[in-house]
């Protein structure tokens, strides 16, 4: 039972990492708009989120370092600050998008006043955090998120095309040019950088230093890993697939994260759209909660300060108060009423832009023989890092250009 | 680099903006809107839907269409 509870921390980094409100929204308006032909992205991205997680935490248990204490020793100092800088505002955009994102669960569910919902919300969260244990944390998120299962069940009651599905992985480009192959390009980089958010590897690596992984740890990292990314690729994949069925068909292009739910509607009860909205909720709440920490987490890493979840507060007081700060400001740029998705979308584009700087540093130092001695990363699996590190720098040339062009993704 | 870069940005956003494709973008997402409505009608007809959702989701739709409808007159 304990091993199986330790999937947990996998499954709250997958869910609350790339399930979260943009992947959402995102993975829908793919469906709608272009049918099966995007699934490939979340395979692709999916393949190298895996590679990385397992990285981050293979070097966490060898070495006892996470994220940002790599990416502090790896690269120049005035570009680790500038990585830092720009990670922890992507932190606080997504976190405050998040909390704006509970706000309309809340509201969805209750019919409680938004804004009251917002800061209750936050509070809760807070409280939360720091009341519980990290392991309770991540069981907590970990577990409420695999109501999101709802989604794929709708969407296998929906009788989708399976050989389209199938056809959906090999990537091809869309019919018509111009202005739609612009289209593609930008939801293709969108949701491949959704899938990589940064945010994942800091807190995965700062999770397996909270349950003091040691090497002897490495098989179950692998194993961790994989199902997190498996259960979240499937959600999002099961997602998409909602969006060709529901969407596509009535020429619906979804731009809230309440049209979501309506394709759970279709073919289930009003208890099960119940369980599929808190599906949403603890994913939105697990990503706020993981980017909160994050940003606390990796200011620490930087600068050598103590940080551990599972010490009273008063015992670890600067990294207490950087996860509040993140949550108080987040909170408080939710609260000037900004679209949560418009902030997501940006981080997600942005998040893009930044992410050669965040997982460079990680194939180094996890290759490094004089770090990680028999525990270096395999030449077969350095090789698919580098792939992976090529596409994700072309990614990130692309995206901010393709934000542009296409408008942050409307169609004409 | 990076000022040639800022530049580059700034003249892809001028090349990219004109109202004639903002008109039509606005009108497609007033489309869409409309479309979600009918399907909500129709969902909330089956009484697949929980009380509250439908009511905000429906609160949010008609927002969503004022805004649009307003954009769409402006840009006439």
């Amino acid at each position: 039972m304990k091993k199986l509870l330790q999937l947990t921390l996998g499954i709250m980094t997958a869910l609350g990492g790339f399930v979260d409100l943009g992947q959402i929204v995102f993975s829908m308006q793919a469906g709608a708009l272009f049918g099966y032909h995007l699934l490939w992205t979340i395979a692709l991205g999916a393949g190298a989120i895996a590679i990385y997680m397992e990285m981050c935490g293979r070097i966490a248990a060898v070495t006892g370092e996470a994220v940002f204490a790599v990416v502090r020793d790896r690269l120049d100092r005035r570009l680790g600050l500038a990585t830092l800088g720009a990670s922890n505002l992507l932190n606080l955009l997504t976190c405050a998008a998040e909390l704006g994102a509970v706000a309309i669960v809340l509201h969805l569910l209750t019919g409680i006043n938004q804004q009251v919902a917002l800061m209750g919300g936050a509070l809760v969260l807070g409280a939360l955090v720091w009341l519980l244990h990290f392991e309770w944390i991540e069981r907590t998120f970990g577990l409420s998120g695999l109501l999101m299962i709802v989604f794929a069940v709708a969407a296998v009651k929906l009788r989708p095309d399976w050989g389209g599905v199938a056809a959906g992985f090999v990537p091809q480009l869309p019919v018509g040019g111009g202005d739609r192959l612009l289209l593609y390009a930008y939801f293709a980089v969108g949701i491949f950088s959704a899938l990589l958010m940064e945010y994942e590897v800091h807190f995965y690596s700062s999770g397996a230093i909270e349950e003091g992984w040691k090497p002897k740890d490495l098989p179950q990292n692998t194993i961790i890993s994989t199902t997190g990314i498996a259960l979240g690729s499937v959600l999002t994949s099961a997602l998409l697939i909602l969006g060709v069925l529901v969407f596509l068909p009535r020429g619906i292009v979804p731009d809230l994260l309440s049209t979501t739910i309506l394709p759970v509607a279709l073919p289930l009860d009003p208890t099960l759209v119940k369980l599929a909205l808190g599906g949403i909720l603890a994913c939105v709440a697990s990503a706020a909660v993981e980017t909160a920490l994050s940003g606390s987490y990796n200011v620490c890493q930087f600068f050598n300060i103590k940080w551990d979840k599972n010490l009273p507060p008063k015992k670890v007081p600067q990294f207490t108060i950087g996860w509040l700060s993140m949550l108080g400001i987040a909170l408080v740029v939710a609260l000037t009423g900004i679209k949560p998705l418009t902030l997501v979308n940006f981080s997600i584009i942005f998040g893009m832009v930044i992410m050669p700087l965040t997982y460079y540093p990680i194939l180094k130092t996890a290759g490094d023989r004089a770090m990680m001695g028999e525990h270096a990363t395999k030449p077969w699996q350095h090789g698919l890092a580098w792939v992976f590190l090529v596409l994700i720098v072309i990614a990130a040339l692309a995206a901010v250009p393709l934000m542009i062009l296409t408008h942050s993704g409307q169609p004409q | 680099v990076k000022v040639r870069a800022a530049f580059a940005l700034a003249a892809l956003a001028a090349c990219s903006s004109n109202p004639g494709e903002e008109a039509a973008r606005a009108q497609r997402a007033l489309r869409s809107t409309e479309a979600e409505v009918v399907l909500l009608d129709e969902m909330q007809q089956l009484g697949h839907l929980p009380s509250h959702y439908s009511n905000a989701h429906r609160r949010y739709l008609q927002q969503t269409l004022t805004e649009l409808q307003k954009k769409l007159a402006k840009l006439r």
